[in-house]
This record gives structure tokens, C-alpha cells and sequence, in this order.
């Protein structure tokens, strides 16, 4: 089983700034919280964008949850972020193209060309089995 | 001026009486805001709540904050905060709204 996981991304694209593991997140999405915006504002002036996790295989489309909140976040911080979404096998980043605030485009990441944080996403994805693991770094985790 | 914006001209401290709500808004980063006056909490829905505020805002209701016309907070995320029946002094005793950019992923 996988569920979804998310992160924020350091402003070289290299790096988690912050692992976004929330209660409640499942194999359909991670909740809307509050501690996430406190992360992000922590984060805004060092961050590229936002990164998650669908499930499964093949390459990911944002979903309308996902395109109103890179909306909403853009919004709040008056500026245009990247946001990666990975599969377990594929991703994409997605940026906004306007000139509708809803216009977001996707672009497929070569394969082999993923950023290194890309497959410690997929490994947070996974459920309690089969890889356990204890997350207690950074706050809502 | 519109059902909210009325008399809104002064805008005292207010009390807040237990079937409202104080609604503070978290709309772009450095600018956060109450509504000048609580608002009916019961009964309404999320939507009312989002809309009073961005009534206000595109009409100039705000203090201290010009009219804006452009004003949305259709991707915004309401939280609603009960009052808590026992609240020891010092502790919040009214009904709280807030208004924030929506955070949640989802496939």
C-alpha cells in the first residue's frame, strides 16, 4: 500500500527542507493543515516549491485539490513556485503558465534525471508495511 | 455598503456574543486581518464565511485596508474554532474563524 507523502523543497532543488508526514494522510491525499503553512512560511524565502506523492505507477497529473492549493499558495506569497508530484516510478514538476490562475503545466521528468530526494519521497509513501519507519524530526511529522 | 459593511464606519473593540464568531483572515504573506465586527457562526456555512470577508474587502470594510476590488479567497481553507463552554479566564471564550490558504494534496 502506499500513501501520499509531501515535502518542501530547498530553493537549489537539491534538498527536503521539510518532510510534510501528517495524521490522516492515505492513498488519496495528505490533509489540508495549518502546520503545513506555518512550514511554509518558515521555508519561503529558501524554498524552490512543494513536492509530493501519488500512488502508484505511471506519470502523475495534479489533481484539482493539488491545482487550488499550488493556486492558493502562489496567491498568499505572491510568487510562483514549483511543484513536483512523483509516482512510484515517474514524476513531474508543475509550474504555473498562466495567464489563468488555474494554468498550471506539466512537465515530465526524464527518467534518470529525478532529483536525489525523489526516491526518499517514494520510500516515506510507503505504508507501515513493508518498510516501518519513525518519523519525529520536524514538527508535523 | 452592503449588509456587512453598514455602520462599520467606527469600528469599536466588540464583544462577542456566543451564537458569533471573530473571523481573522491570513490572505497574502504580511497581511492578516480581522473583520471589523463578528459575524453570525450559527448556521452558517464556510461559503458565508468567505463571502462576508471578501465582501468587505472588495468594499473598502477592512480599517486600515483600501478597497479591493479584486478581492478572492476562493482557494482558501475556513477553520472553524467553537468557543469552549468553560473557558478559564485568560483562555478564548468566543467562537473563532479563520481564513487561510488551503494547504491538503490529493490525487
Amino acid at each position: 500500500m502506499t500513501i501520499e507523502a509531501a515535502a518542501i523543497i530547498s530553493a537549489d532543488e537539491k534538498e527536503v527542507l521539510c518532510w510534510h508526514l501528517p495524521e490522516g494522510r492515505s492513498e488519496v491525499g495528505v490533509p489540508d493543515t495549518t502546520s503545513h503553512l506555518l512550514d511554509l512560511l518558515h521555508s519561503s524565502q529558501c524554498m524552490a516549491g512543494t513536492a509530493h506523492s501519488h500512488p502508484g505507477l505511471g506519470v502523475p497529473a495534479p489533481s484539482w485539490e493539488d491545482i487550488t492549493t499550488y493556486a492558493a499558495i502562489d496567491k498568499y506569497f505572491r510568487r510562483r513556485f514549483k511543484y513536483w508530484i512523483a509516482s512510484m516510478d515517474r514524476a513531474v514538476v508543475v509550474t504555473w503558465c498562466g495567464p489563468r490562475k488555474y494554468d498550471y503545466d506539466v512537465a515530465i521528468l526524464d527518467e534518470g534525471k529525478e532529483p536525489g530526494w525523489v526516491t526518499e519521497l517514494r520510500r516515506k509513501s510507503q505504508g507501515p508495511d513493508p518498510w516501518p519507519y519513525s518519523e519525529s524530526a520536524h514538527g508535523n511529522e | 455598503m452592503n449588509e456587512i459593511t453598514q455602520g462599520l464606519a467606527v469600528v469599536p473593540p466588540f464583544a462577542v456574543q456566543p451564537n458569533e464568531a471573530r473571523v481573522i483572515v491570513t490572505y497574502v504573506e504580511g497581511d492578516t486581518f480581522d473583520l471589523p465586527r463578528p459575524v453570525i457562526y450559527d448556521g452558517s456555512s464556510e461559503d458565508d464565511f468567505k463571502r462576508w470577508a471578501v465582501e468587505m474587502m472588495r468594499g473598502g470594510g477592512i480599517p486600515g485596508r483600501p478597497a479591493d476590488p479584486e478581492a478572492e479567497l476562493d482557494d482558501y481553507k475556513v477553520e472553524r474554532l467553537p468557543r469552549s463552554a468553560n473557558a478559564e479566564p485568560g483562555q478564548r471564550d468566543f467562537n473563532l474563524v479563520l481564513i487561510r490558504p488551503k494547504t491538503g494534496y490529493g490525487c
